[in-house]
């Protein structure tokens, strides 16, 4: 009896892991959709409405959804502290500290990178580099909804395959 | 100095926006002169400066960096270059609290248009003065049975004709006149959120942030003013504005550079204004070791 619980519980284990990598595809794929979307505002807002950074982090935090929406909640709980650090510092910063959004190091490069023009140049850069970023974003997007689809079941079934060949070789 | 604390309180919102490394030494001065400091001032390679009524001195020991002068212009504009380009072009922001930044250095131009700066050289933080009363020697003379008279303000850079103008602005206000405000450049009402920061009476509408000319025509329309006033007469849209203002029998307050009467004769612009007797009142500011002084010219007769 105690050999059948073991093994449930190691299968359980295993295809747990195998779902999770799935669950973080899936979060990634978010991620960058939100991205995406978020760029798309920030064009019409910097560009057309000439809205202040301030106001429009306010903004995204906002109108955007988990788990894009705990990013801009951290530039924007850090806006107040310009003059103690760069709009760049604070943006990096959050970058850096949010791995709900489950980037590839390219992908947060790209954020980090669009974090030197927001806000620092007139309309037209800051148009560049919303469009540049989100050109890269979008690919990344693509790349990330392929690889679910190749790859999603893949782990899956791996979770469960792993889980019963350790439970043979204990058996 | 009666009661220094607002203007120490204004001077805090000026320190706010120096870059971080210079805010503790610029804290450290004598509250006295904290009260009496009117800028700010940051040059690349140069110490950085207080600008007193007695002259300019150093309030720091090592040289300004371009670093430093890049935070300036972050924490003005609220890192939103974009939102201020049209003040930058002008070659200054209006930040928070209405404090004037002035910038200098490599400016960049397109099709014979400034569009902004590609180096920072200098930075001048001008300190916004509210004192309330510092109109009450002069505006016994500019009034008559009760009514105020056309006044045009006239001093030098620095002379504090914003103060005078902005208390003018907040006596008639109270006192039961509708004084509309072209504020362009947001020094008078440093307006946030539609609220202004500065004292400017009960009874004010302000238009800020767009040009003077065209906020004078917006109030005249929407606004039905019995007083219009605007800093600074610049250019000569802003004439055309107060004749028209003038031709609807609204009293008009303005501000200008200006050493005297002379002076202004001098350029076209403001010979023109006087000419056609906008203005039947004239407040000459002039600056001394021992302070300001006052002078009310009439201007009933014709000029020129």
């Amino acid at each position: 009896m105690l050999s059948i619980v073991g093994a449930i519980l190691i299968i359980g284990a295993t295809t747990a892991v195998g779902l999770s990598g799935v669950w973080r595809m899936g979060l990634r794929i978010r991620s960058l959709t939100g991205l995406l979307t978020a760029i798309e505002t920030m064009k019409s807002e910097i560009c057309d409405r000439l809205t202040p950074m301030p106001e429009l982090i306010e903004q995204l935090t906002q109108e955007t959804s988990p788990p894009v929406d705990r990013f801009f909640q951290r530039v924007s709980e850090e806006m107040a502290t310009i003059g103690l650090q760069s709009f760049y510092f604070i943006w990096k910063a959050a970058v850096d500290n949010s791995p709900e959004l489950e980037l590839t190091a390219s992908e947060k490069q790209t954020l980090t990178d669009l974090g030197r023009s927001l806000g620092r140049y007139d309309t037209e850069q800051q148009r560049d580099a919303l469009a540049y970023a989100g050109r890269r974003l979008e690919s990344d997007l693509h790349r990330a909804e392929e690889q679910r689809r190749t790859q999603g079941r893949v782990h899956a079934v791996l979770g469960i395959v792993v889980g019963v060949f350790v439970v043979i070789i204990l058996l | 100095m009666s009661n220094i604390i607002p203007l120490i309180a204004r001077y805090d919102t000026a320190v706010d926006l120096l870059p971080y490394t210079l805010r503790g030494p610029a804290r450290l001065i004598d509250e006295l002169d904290k009260a009496k400091a009117e800028e700010f001032r940051l040059r690349t390679g140069h110490v950085p400066t207080i600008v007193l009524p007695e002259g300019e001195r150093p309030f720091a020991s090592g040289a300004v960096t371009a670093k430093e002068l890049t935070a300036v212009l972050e924490i003005a504009a609220g890192a939103s270059v974009h939102a201020v380009r049209d003040s930058i072009k002008h070659g200054y922001i209006t930040a928070r609290g209405g404090c004037r930044v002035g910038l200098g250095g490599q400016a960049s131009v397109r099709d014979g248009d400034v569009t902004g700066f590609t180096h920072l050289g200098s930075a001048a933080i001008r300190i916004t003065k509210e004192i309330p009363g510092a109109a009450d020697a002069i505006l016994p003379q500019l009034k008559e049975r009760g009514n105020l008279h056309s006044t045009l303000i006239l001093s030098p850079p620095g002379g504090g004709k914003t103060t005078v103008l902005r208390d003018i602005i907040r006596q008639c206000a109270d006192s039961g006149r509708r004084v509309a405000v072209a504020d362009e450049r947001g020094e008078l009402a440093a307006l946030k959120d539609g609220i202004p920061q500065m004292d400017l009476g009960s009874r004010t509408d302000v238009v800020a942030g767009c040009p003077k000319d065209k906020a004078i025509l917006m109030l005249l329309r929407a606004m039905n003013p019995e007083v219009i006033a605007m800093d600074e007469i610049t250019a000569p849209a802003d004439t055309s504005a107060l004749e028209s203002a003038a031709n609807c029998g609204v009293t008009l307050l303005a501000t200008a550079h200006g050493h005297g009467m002379e002076d202004l004769l001098r350029k076209p612009m403001y010979r023109r204004l006087l000419r056609k007797r906008l203005f039947t009142r004239l407040v000459l500011i002039t600056r001394s070791a021992g302070g300001r002084a006052y002078a009310v010219e009439k201007l009933e007769e014709p000029l020129c």
